[in-house]
């Protein structure tokens, strides 16, 4: 490794300054705001040191490899242009930090070296990424960093800065920043707010009624499509009709079809049960609820079903016939072949549900907008709302890690059973 | 058992073609007690007046775009990820590989506080890069093709390498071409779930002209809400809909394959 460390150098030392400060740098940047360290996104840590240990890098990296003749031209554009913006970079600022009143073209200057820069690392990066990835030990470098590199940047990276949010003051409205350090206060201001838990009880109700049918239903679905037969090819396909569909549609085809005047499934049930018929479906919140749970069971337990079934196509046929032949019943068969073979994969099937139902978000928009008053607001909602409705961030990221928590619980609940103790 | 099986497909398939016939219904009709679920008198004028009240075509054009762009970056980065993990061995590669897989659990709703704040710094708010950048990689595309790559034979790798073939030939000439089944699928499902995307779009648009359909379509019902021409809305759900439908269509035996493995081992 030691022999390639120069060779990583120019590519990283890139990727830090573009990955760190490309992000937060705001699109109308003046030099004060370069001078002042307000770009680095870590405070007390001047933008402008880091930046010059990065070109630093780049340029040093970019020597050892001209002189031990390692693809000249990518160290010689890296270390050249790295070098020129830097001297420009260092010029404009050493004029910025001056007590001398700002002269404009400098400021200019700054911004221009800063740009250089970053379009020198940017070069650098993939220059001497390539000539790095070129050699065969190398070669996973290359296959690993474009998806490894935006999980970390659109996952981790929030992951990790949604925590220490959590723990900060942040209202969009009063900053556009991200304010002082509360410790616990967010948190703990979500275990007195009533809508928090509010929200709680609606996501867990959701989660236990919509996951029971779900996986019950899918289960007797796809026991009984099990048998080939052209219909059961039909009625296979419309199976996966609910999950192609848009959530625009869902939403909206059940609002209408639950309409008191003209509703199709309104007007079915108040024929069966005539004493519901002035019920107000999803002006109810009872049934608002459950309404959104069923929608939600049209969505997936069609999906359920297709699971099952490919679970049941690969267990051999030799049981059932065994167990018939010993003169076990249909009932039986179920309870004491089917039921404890499919096991392992209703597990999964059940932790994956629960984990999407936890989430639930989108037909909470489309269909009930969280209402009637705030009967159907899910967590993922109430996340949602708090952040980008009432623009409290520090708040939301509180709330978002609570339910992070509980979904990393289900996670890891369910990878063990994807993967037991076999292993990956 | 017939019965049975006719009832299932058609609960399951109702809601879709309750909207369907009653995007085909004239707008006295929809409105009428009691309901009728076939219309009286089919007419197309719903999809005219949904289609001139809303810039459709526009909101085509940039699910198109921002699908196409998440699609092919989700299908080449995973096919490369995908045969670093399966094929070749590196210390670390299982620890990475729980990572990846982690990230499949934490939904993208809960990260999309730092994720906002990012892309509207970078100002990509109402750009397409914006709308596309995050979903570039998919962690169960690695999994999925991960899962296929592993079940060909070792041997074929080793054979091509003594051949004097590169990893990278390998890939693109040996392995891609025989999972073009696998890869397909996990291109059907980027393209369903990158089309059918709800949160994302409706925070980082805000200007008409970049909404996607499925937002476009949020504001047109919101607006329609009080007047309520439910006919409209539904000829301009099944326009939003009619890709992913046809999609649907087109391949839908690699996606029963593909949702069959994501409750099993591939």
């Amino acid at each position: 490794m030691s022999k390639h460390l120069p060779r990583l150098l120019v590519p990283v030392g890139a990727a830090i300054l573009v990955l760190f400060f490309m992000p937060w740098l705001p699109p109308n940047i003046t030099g004060q705001d370069l001078a002042a360290g307000y770009v680095s996104g870590v405070e007390g840590f001047g933008f402008f040191y880091l930046n010059l240990l990065c070109a630093v890098l780049i340029i040093g990296a970019g020597v050892f490899l001209w002189r031990n003749k390692y693809n000249k031209l990518a160290s010689f554009v890296a270390v050249v242009s790295s070098a020129v913006a830097l001297m420009v970079t260092f010029f404009g600022m050493s004029t910025l930090a001056s007590p001398v009143i700002l002269n404009i073209d400098f400021v200019n200057l700054a911004m221009y070296g800063f740009w250089g820069i970053m379009a020198a690392s940017i070069v650098g990066f993939i220059a001497g990424f390539a000539s790095f990835a070129r050699k065969a030990d190398n070669f996973k470098f290359l296959l690993l960093s474009p998806a490894v590199l935006v999980v970390a940047v659109v996952t981790a990276y929030p992951l990790v800065n949604t925590f220490i949010l959590s723990f900060r003051e942040w209202r969009l409205d009063r900053s556009p920043r991200p304010e002082g350090f509360v410790g616990l206060e967010n948190y703990l201001r979500a275990f007195d707010d009533r809508f928090f838990w509010n929200s709680v009880y609606v996501t867990i109700t959701f989660t236990v009624i919509s996951v029971v049918l779900s996986v019950v239903l899918g289960l007797a679905m796809a026991l009984i499509l099990q048998k080939p037969s052209r219909m059961n090819t039909i009625v296979k396909t419309t199976l996966i009709f609910p999950f192609a569909v848009a959530p625009a549609l869902k939403g909206f085809s059940w609002r209408f079809m639950l309409n008191p005047s003209w509703g199709v499934y309104d007007s079915m049930i108040d024929s069966v049960f005539p004493f519901m018929a002035d019920v107000v479906w999803l002006a109810n919140p009872f049934w608002a609820q459950f309404w959104l749970a069923i929608s939600e069971v049209w969505g997936w337990a069609p999906l359920i079903a297709l699971m099952f079934l490919g679970a049941l196509g690969s267990i051999s046929p030799d049981i059932f016939e065994a167990a018939k032949v010993e003169g076990a019943n249909n009932f039986e068969l179920f309870r004491f072949v089917t039921l404890p073979l499919l096991k392992p994969v209703i597990i999964i099937v059940t932790l994956l549900k629960t984990i999407f139902s936890l989430k639930m978000f989108d037909q909470v928009v489309t269909m009930t907008g969280g209402g009637p008053g705030r009967a159907t607001q899910t967590l993922n909602y109430y996340v949602y709302l708090n952040g980008f409705r009432f623009i409290d961030m520090g708040y939301a990221s509180a709330l978002a890690y609570l339910l992070i928590i509980a979904l990393t619980i289900f996670a890891i609940f369910y990878v063990r059973a994807l993967y037991g103790k076999e292993g990956i | 058992m017939q019965v049975i099986l006719i009832g299932i497909g058609l609960i399951v398939s109702l809601p879709i073609f309750i909207a369907l016939f009653t995007s085909f219904k004239l707008p006295t009709e929809v409105i009428t007690y009691p309901p009728r679920v076939l219309p009286t008198e089919w007419t197309v004028q719903n999809y005219f007046s949904a289609w001139q009240s809303n810039p459709f075509g526009r909101f085509m054009i940039n699910s198109f775009i921002q699908t196409s762009l998440i699609t092919l970056g989700q299908v080449v980065f995973s096919v490369l990820a995908a045969y670093a993990f399966a094929i070749l061995e590196f210390p670390g590669r299982n620890l990475i590989f729980y990572i990846i897989l982690g990230s499949l659990m934490i939904p993208f709703e809960l990260t999309v506080i730092p994720n906002f704040q990012l892309i509207s710094s970078l100002d990509w708010a109402n750009t397409y890069q914006g709308l596309a950048v995050p979903f570039l990689a998919s962690a169960f595309g690695v999994f999925m093709l991960r899962q296929f790559f592993l079940t060909v034979p070792k041997e074929l790798h080793d054979a091509a390498i003594i051949d004097g073939a590169s990893n990278w030939r390998y890939l693109w000439q040996i392995l891609v071409p025989l999972s073009k089944g696998s890869i397909g699928a996990f291109a059907i499902f980027a393209f369903l779930s990158a089309y059918n995307q709800y949160l994302w779009p409706l925070i980082i648009t805000n200007e008409i002209n970049m909404r996607t359909t499925q937002i476009g379509i949020r504001f047109f019902m919101v607006n329609l809400e009080r007047g309520a021409d439910w006919g409209a809305v539904m000829a301009a759900t099944i326009i939003v809909s009619a890709p992913t439908l046809i999609a649907f269509l087109i391949a839908q035996k690699q996606l029963v394959k593909g949702i069959a493995m994501t409750g099993l081992k591939g």
